[in-house]
Order: structure tokens, then C-alpha cells, then sequence
């Protein structure tokens, strides 16, 4: 198959829905007259705040990412599995998702408020959580802290034993082992999960917005009120650039670190530093950890689900009479037509419109992803440079993509299909790393021996490329799928306000005072988060094994 | 000086190591040679302080060492992938020993070129230990291993990883070291040739025990066990019995020897067939050849009754041949002798 062709479709839809709108973003940019003292003021501000709650996110996450990191590392316990599963669940939700459930915890109608306020028998809720910086950096824990658990913890399991051992032999205690040979071979690991975790706290946006409230605004927020808030596309536009040359900058000190000195590994088998706790202190240790990760990871997870099934107070028109208990009164809301507000859309239109753009989104994914991945499963030149550019979309935050949306096609913004593209290029490099795997585990051999016993060109692809694709296809599909259901940023941007999506709908239920508007979001979340679980577990389980996605 | 006594080790309900006691008096080289698996290098890890016993002891001179930590032990140990730390050149990795025991730095860039003219790397001290071969990487481990002149030097297969005549060279080089460094050494090892080159003593493990020990020379003049002496290769063991206290039966001949064992009447009695060629017994051998390998020197050629010799001359395949051979008595039947096979 020639190469051009396979690369025709991927390219241009690259060309006109990603690299067009940066560069228009650019050349607005340029159009602003004065770049006035107010605007720097404001952009100093908030680059500063950006960079200082990043940092103290990362140094937080570190605090509980580095022990969790050597407790997985070194240590073997009943439950390891599940809980290194768990601390990985976050990292896929939706921004929405992991919002409500905070807000389910830590919000002013969550458990943790309505219990001491029912126990101590007060009248406003004593934990002021939501809108605060602690919500955020929480919120940036919760979600990045697997990262370091991963990456570190795997580092410290593979280190080889004997090294430690020789040291032992030469006299060194355990302090000098871990000062002078464990921690100098994993600095590589800890600058590299470090930095990843810095960039995607840098680049959180969906986080700040619920959580922080109006009073945070790092860059990407900033972003969202300029375009959306202001109408300023000019200044929204310079602050995208600012953004993209702090997401450059880190990017590139992060592929510096990960591809750093590779130190002489000995695969021993992992069971030689991997044991059960052997003392007291060890299992105290242990103990104290898994308490601490059950806690920030099992209460906001399970907190959704049930606040969306229990009633805690009075319903609207009512408030003497509180009732307690639970109840599907707020699934059941979502069904019904309320037309209090202008701008309110029943939630099972917004599931429509959310379904609807994500099966647009597989098409199209699938589409532009299976003659990318045909490509790069018999990689040449060309597919050297291809491939670093079909990743651009994940480092690029999905405002940016929305703004450069309206700024390019804002006289297509009312077309159905702007979402589902802008979501195509989030979920492509997804699809792609599940799709080339698979073809190229098909080797031409096959293909040659049915073509020799009698197959046609159809046939040989029904028997032997199609089974083995369509598992992978499912996957891809469903990666598509999940990315679309659960993507913020871009579709709070350039949905239509008629049209929002689940998650955009979730948001603005969350804005909204009221038991029952409340009751709603956490509901819809809910859903969500489920839809979500369902997804990650297919695709784990149809997914070709042994390959990690990115 | 160092002892250990009884050392037992269980390994997965397995008992790995099942009472060894080994004895180091003066500044000599003690081999323990034992197949794969054996738990030759757990015994060291436990010698070491890396690893616990499930029971026995561990002396040096009059202490008891089984409550003091590896760090504390001042034995050195020379692995079998080197296990050079990555991290630090040439010159820190043999310094590490001495800085752990706070040599002033003089002292220390003294010995780092004293061990390094010993392994003959001199000038070696700036190098990347990545960049260097494995025979190189396994010399810095045995200079770091020698540099803070520990009271006893183990080596776990340290030569395992190299390839055949890099393992000669440096077998050569290492026994001129260890009798330059004047220091006790316990060296670990599967492999006869390694063991007989550079051991004074050698202790066979087999199935957690020492079956045998002594010399070299000892080993091969009286393997004493037919599992030893096929362990060693240096014949073949076949059963047999008794007629006469100098007379044995077997199904491939009745053979005359000089027996001390006293055996008596139908009693069974392990034989030793030795495979080199002699014209000064009476014990005849006759066979039809199966097999024939070129061995360098010699030929090691197969019978059909189980028994190899060696030949100077390639004999026929096929062809029946007749030979004197040396036949040695071992003593009591052994489980591991065979009765051998006639046609």
C-alpha cells in the first residue's frame, strides 16, 4: 500500500483541525495592538499562581507518592493488587467525575459537612473545602500520585539486589546503602515522574474550574473566562501561547530526564527484593500507608455513587421537612423536563448529545486511526516524523484546541461536528497505540500461507487480519468512546449552549443552588463514572496484552 | 581462624544446605564445588551475613559471628556479574570499602593503585565501569573486593560470565593474586577445571552435604562415592560382587584388585573404571565401540556396555576392541553405581 495514501486521510484532517487553529491562535496574537500593563499584570498573576500551586501540587503528591512508591517496591501484602489498581483509577476519570466526588466527600451538602453538622448539630456546614486551594492541590494528588507510585516504585522493585549486597560486603550500613547506591540510581526515575507530574498539574484545567471556583485562575482558566467570559480572544490567544511555551519547555526537560543514562539493570526476578514486612516498625509502616491511600482513595470514589442515592435534606418548597434516606428521586429527575432556567436542558438530552458525539467521535477516530496505524505497523522514514506529531494533541491542552476552533471555524461553530473533531484528536493517539500493535502482530507469512492454499484478497483479510483486528478495534472504539464521554475542557469551550455534553451539564448543575440540581450532578456523575469503569475494564480486557498504551 | 559448623538451610520446605562445616587455618584457597542449585552461593550469602541460617554457626577465631551484620564482618565477596555500582567509576568503586572503614584519603589513593597493578588494570581509575569488557569489569570487582584487605575473600562463580579463554587467562592471573595477597579464600564453583586449577583444598556439595574433600590429587586418586567420581569424570563406576576379597564379578568381566575394604563373600562392592589407557594390569575390558568423540589430545571413545576410555589412536566404529584397564575399588555398593548393561 503506498504510503502517501495510507497518510492522506490522518494528514489532512491533522492539517486543517490542529495546525491551522494554532496558527491562527498565533497570528491573532500578533493582532493585539498594546499589549497593555493591565494585560501583562494579569498575565504575571496568573502564571505565578499557575506555577505555584503546580509546585506545591508536585511536592504534595511527592509526600505521599515517594513512601506509597517504596512501599509497592519493596514490600508484598494481601491486597497489593487491588490497591496499586486503584490509585490508577483516578488518573482515567473525568475531571467532572473526580470534581463531584470531592464535592460528594468535601462540599458543603457532602457526608463529611451534613455528618458534623448533624452530630454537632450546627447550622452551616464547618469545613469549608470547595474553593479552596487545599480542594485543588487534594484533587491534583488524587489524580497524579499513581504516577510516581508507578514509575518510582517500579524503578526501586528492579533494583538490583546484588549492588546492594556488594555494598553490604564492603561495609556499608543500610543508611549508606540507600544514600550512596539506591537513591543516586533512581534520581532518573524521580526526575522524570516528578516532572510529568509538574507538567499535568501546570496544565490542569478542569480541576481549577470546579474545585478552585472563581477565585484560582491558572493560565488554561484564564484562557476559558478571556474567550468565553470576556469575548478578549486576542488576550486568550497570547495567554495560549505563553501556556504552550511552558508545556514545550517541561516537555523537553522531561524527554531529557527519561532517556537519561540507562543503568545497568540485572533482570533478577522482582520476588528477590520483594518480601513481607519483617518487623514491627515495617508493618507499622504498612499499616499507616494503606490507611492513608484508602483514605483519599476509596472515600471520594465511594462517596459519589452513594450521595447520588441518598436524600439528606429537604427537597425544594419544603424546608421544614427533612427527609433521610435513600432514594432514586434524582435518577428520576433527570428524566423529567424542568423549565426553570433559559439556559437549563434536560439531562437525558444532554446524554443524547454526549452519545451522539461520541459515536460520532469513534467513526471518525477509527477512521483516520486505522490508516495511520496500517502506516506505522511497517515503519520507514516517513513514519519517524509522523509519529511524534500524532501525539501533539495529548500535550496540548483541549482549551487551546477549542479556542483555536472558534477563532478558525466560529462561523461553524453551530455544526454538530466541531466537538466530536476536537475530541477525534484527543482520542487518536489513544486509538492508534491500540491499533498498531495488532497489525503489526500479523505477520505477512500468514497472509501469504491463506493466499497460497486458495484464499482471495477478501477472504484472507475475513480469516486472518479481521479476527485478530477485531478485538483491537473494540478496544480503539471504546478508547474513543471513553475519551469523548468524559472530555471537559474543549467541549465546555465550543459546544453550543443548547447542546451541552454530560459533562458540561454536570458543571453547570454544580453552579446551581438546590438540593435536587445537586442531587442531579451527582447523579449524572455517577453514570459517568461507571460508563467510565466499564470502559477502562473492556478495554484492559480486550486489549492485545503486553503492550502498554503511551 | 574461620570455621562454620552444621550450617542448615531450608528453601521452600527443601532442606537446601543439610549440616556443612568447613574449616579455613591459614592463608590457603578453599574451593566448594557442587552442581547447579546445590546452594553453593546461598552458603556464601549466609557466610556473608546477607542471608540467616536456619541453624549452625559461624567462628572467626574464638567470636561468634551470627549476631554481627554483614556491614561489620570484613569479608569481601567478588560476584559473578560483577555487580560494579553503575553509578561511579573505576576508582570509587574500589574505594567504597575503604571509605566505609575511614582510611584517610592517602591510604586510600595508595591501595587503589597497589590493587590495580595487582589485577593489572593500572591507570584504569577514571573509567566509566560501563564502558569496560567483562573481563575488565570483573577484575575492578576483584580489586574493590581486595582493597580493604578483608580477613577472608569469597568468590561466587566469578567467572561464569566470561567466555572460555577469558576465563583461563584470568584463572591463571587470579591464583598468582590470591597467593600475592596472602589472604584465606573460599571460592564457589560448578565448573572441575576452575576448581583444580586454583584450589588447595576442594569440598564437593552434593544434595546439602560435603561428600568428599581434600587435595586435588586426593580427589581424583580416591573419589571415594561412585556420585563423586562420575560428578568428576574420572571413570566409570559400575556394581559388583564379592568372590574373593580381591576378586569381583561384574556383567561386563571379573576384574583382580588390590582391595583394602575387606569385603567378604557375595558381598557388593562398587568398582571404579578408570579411563585411561595402561599396560600394567591384568583386568581386561572388551567391548563393541559406539561412539567416538575427538577430545584434543586424546579420544574418548563409548562402549556398548556403558564404559568410556580414552584412546590415543581412533578405533573403528563398530569394531570390537579389547583393553587393559585400571579398576579401583570404592567401597561398599553405592546407590549411584549401576549395574552395566550387556549385550
Amino acid at each position: 500500500m503506498r504510503r502517501v495514501v495510507l497518510w492522506f486521510a490522518p494528514l489532512t484532517f491533522f492539517g486543517f483541525f490542529f495546525f491551522l487553529p494554532l496558527l491562527r491562535i498565533l497570528s491573532v496574537t500578533f493582532n493585539i495592538q498594546v499589549i497593555s500593563n493591565a494585560r501583562l499584570l494579569t498575565t504575571a498573576e496568573v502564571v505565578s499562581f499557575t506555577i505555584y500551586q503546580a509546585l506545591l501540587s508536585t511536592l504534595l503528591t511527592l509526600l505521599i507518592g515517594l513512601p506509597t512508591a517504596y512501599l509497592f517496591g519493596r514490600h508484598d501484602f494481601s491486597g497489593k493488587s487491588v490497591l496499586k489498581a486503584l490509585t490508577a483509577v483516578p488518573f482515567l476519570l473525568p475531571t467532572v467525575v473526580v470534581a463531584a466526588a470531592f464535592n460528594a466527600l468535601l462540599g458543603p451538602r457532602g457526608w463529611i459537612n451534613l455528618g458534623l453538622m448533624q452530630l454537632l448539630e450546627l447550622k452551616a456546614p464547618p469545613i469549608n473545602f470547595m474553593g479552596t486551594l487545599s480542594a485543588i492541590l487534594l484533587a491534583h494528588i488524587f489524580y497524579n500520585t499513581t504516577i510516581i507510585i508507578r514509575i518510582v516504585g517500579n524503578a526501586i522493585a528492579n533494583l538490583d539486589p546484588r549492588l546492594e549486597q556488594a555494598a553490604r560486603s564492603l561495609g556499608a550500613d543500610a543508611r549508606q546503602v540507600w544514600l550512596k547506591i539506591n537513591f543516586p540510581l533512581l534520581i532518573p526515575a524521580l526526575l522524570t515522574s516528578t516532572l510529568l507530574v509538574f507538567l499535568f498539574d501546570f496544565s490542569s484545567f478542569g480541576v481549577i474550574l470546579l474545585l478552585g471556583g472563581s477565585g484560582y485562575r491558572t493560565i488554561e482558566v484564564e484562557i476559558f473566562n478571556q474567550a468565553i467570559r470576556r469575548l478578549d480572544l486576542s488576550m486568550a490567544a497570547w495567554l495560549c501561547l505563553i501556556q504552550m511555551f511552558f508545556t514545550v519547555v517541561i516537555s523537553l526537560f522531561y524527554s531529557k530526564s527519561s532517556s537519561g543514562r540507562v543503568t545497568q539493570s540485572n533482570p533478577q526476578p522482582v520476588r528477590a527484593t520483594i518480601r513481607k514486612s519483617r518487623t514491627p516498625g515495617e508493618s507499622l509502616f504498612l499499616v499507616g500507608m494503606i490507611l492513608i491511600l484508602v483514605t483519599i482513595y476509596v472515600l471520594p470514589l465511594a462517596a459519589l455513587p452513594l450521595r447520588s442515592i441518598s436524600r439528606l435534606e429537604a427537597d425544594r418548597g419544603q424546608r421544614s421537612a427533612v427527609q433521610y434516606g435513600l432514594t432514586t428521586v434524582y435518577y428520576e429527575e433527570l428524566v423529567i423536563n424542568r423549565t426553570d432556567s433559559l439556559f437549563y436542558v434536560p439531562p437525558m438530552q444532554a446524554a443524547r448529545t454526549s452519545l451522539a458525539y461520541a459515536a460520532i467521535t469513534i467513526i471518525l477516530a477509527l477512521g483516520m486511526g486505522f490508516p495511520a496505524a496500517a502506516a506505522l505497523a511497517r515503519p520507514g522514514r516517513l513514519e519517524g516524523v509522523l509519529d511524534p506529531i500524532l501525539v501533539l494533541p495529548l500535550g496540548t491542552s483541549s482549551v487551546i484546541l477549542g479556542l483555536g476552533f472558534i477563532i478558525t471555524y466560529g462561523k461553524w461553530l453551530a455544526s454538530p461536528l466541531l466537538v466530536p473533531i476536537a475530541h477525534t484528536l484527543i482520542a487518536l493517539p489513544f486509538v492508534i497505540r491500540t491499533l498498531q500493535p495488532a497489525i503489526q502482530s500479523i505477520p505477512d507469512r500468514l497472509r501469504e500461507a491463506a493466499a497460497v492454499m486458495g484464499a482471495s484478497p477478501f477472504q484472507v483479510w475475513r480469516f486472518v487480519d479481521w479476527p485478530i483486528l477485531s478485538r483491537a478495534t473494540l478496544a480503539a472504539g471504546t478508547f474513543a468512546f471513553t475519551v469523548s464521554m468524559g472530555e471537559f475542557g474543549a467541549a465546555l469551550l465550543i459546544s453550543r449552549p443548547e447542546f451541552p455534553t454530560i459533562p458540561v451539564a454536570i458543571y453547570r448543575f454544580l453552579s446551581q443552588p438546590g438540593g435536587l440540581n445537586y442531587g442531579q450532578a451527582m447523579a449524572m456523575a455517577t453514570l459517568l463514572l461507571f460508563i467510565t469503569l466499564i470502559g477502562i475494564l473492556l478495554i484492559d480486557k480486550v486489549r492485545l496484552q503486553g503492550n502498554s498504551v503511551i | 581462624m574461620f570455621e562454620i559448623r552444621n550450617i542448615r538451610k531450608k528453601f521452600e520446605d527443601r532442606l537446601l544446605l543439610d549440616g556443612i562445616s568447613v574449616k579455613i587455618e591459614k592463608e590457603e584457597c578453599v574451593c566448594l564445588l557442587g552442581p547447579s542449585g546445590s546452594g553453593k552461593s546461598t552458603l556464601l550469602r549466609i557466610i556473608a551475613g546477607l542471608e540467616g541460617l536456619d541453624d549452625g554457626e559461624i567462628f572467626w577465631g574464638e567470636e561468634d559471628l551470627n549476631s554481627i551484620p554483614a556491614h561489620k564482618r570484613d569479608f569481601g565477596l567478588v560476584f559473578q556479574d560483577y555487580a560494579l555500582f553503575p553509578h561511579l567509576d573505576v576508582r570509587s568503586n574500589i574505594a567504597f570499602g575503604m571509605k566505609m572503614k575511614k582510611w584517610n584519603s592517602e591510604k586510600i589513593n595508595q591501595r587503589i593503585v597497589e590493587v590495580l597493578d595487582l589485577v593489572n588494570l593500572t591507570g584504569f581509575e577514571e573509567r566509566n565501569v560501563t564502558d569496560l569488557s567483562g573481563g575488565e569489569q570483573q577484575r575492578v570487582g576483584l580489586a574493590r573486593a581486595l582493597a580493604p584487605r578483608p580477613r577472608l575473600l569469597m568468590f561466587d562463580e566469578p567467572l561464569g560470565a566470561l567466555d572460555r579463554s577469558l576465563r583461563q587467562e584470568l584463572l591463571a592471573e587470579l591464583r598468582t593474586i590470591l597467593s600475592k595477597s596472602k589472604v584465606p579464600a573460599l571460592y564457589v564453583t560448578h565448573d572441575q577445571d576452575e576448581a583444580f586449577t586454583i584450589a588447595d583444598r576442594i569440598l564437593i556439595l552434593h544434595e546439602g552435604q560435603i561428600v568428599k574433600e581434600g587435595t586435588p590429587e586426593e580427589l581424583i586418586k580416591h573419589p571415594g562415592s561412585a556420585w563423586t567420581a562420575g560428578f568428576l569424570g574420572v571413570g566409570t563406576v559400575i556394581l559388583a560382587k564379592t568372590l574373593d576379597p580381591e576378586l569381583f564379578e561384574t556383567n561386563i568381566g571379573t576384574f583382580q584388585i588390590k582391595c583394602e575394604h575387606g569385603h567378604r563373600r557375595g558381598e557388593h562392592a562398587s568398582l571404579l573404571i578408570r579411563p585411561e589407557e595402561t599396560t600394567d594390569t591384568s583386568n581386561l575390558l572388551r567391548g563393541k565401540v559406539t561412539d567416538v568423540i575427538f577430545q584434543r589430545e586424546k579420544y574418548k571413545v563409548f562402549l556398548d556396555n556403558g564404559v568410556f576410555i580414552y584412546f590415543q589412536q581412533q578405533p573403528v566404529l563398530g569394531s570390537t576392541i579389547e583393553t587393559r584397564v585400571i579398576v579401583d575399588c570404592l567401597g561398599g555398593s553405592d546407590p549411584g553405581a549401576v549395574a552395566m548393561k550387556t549385550n
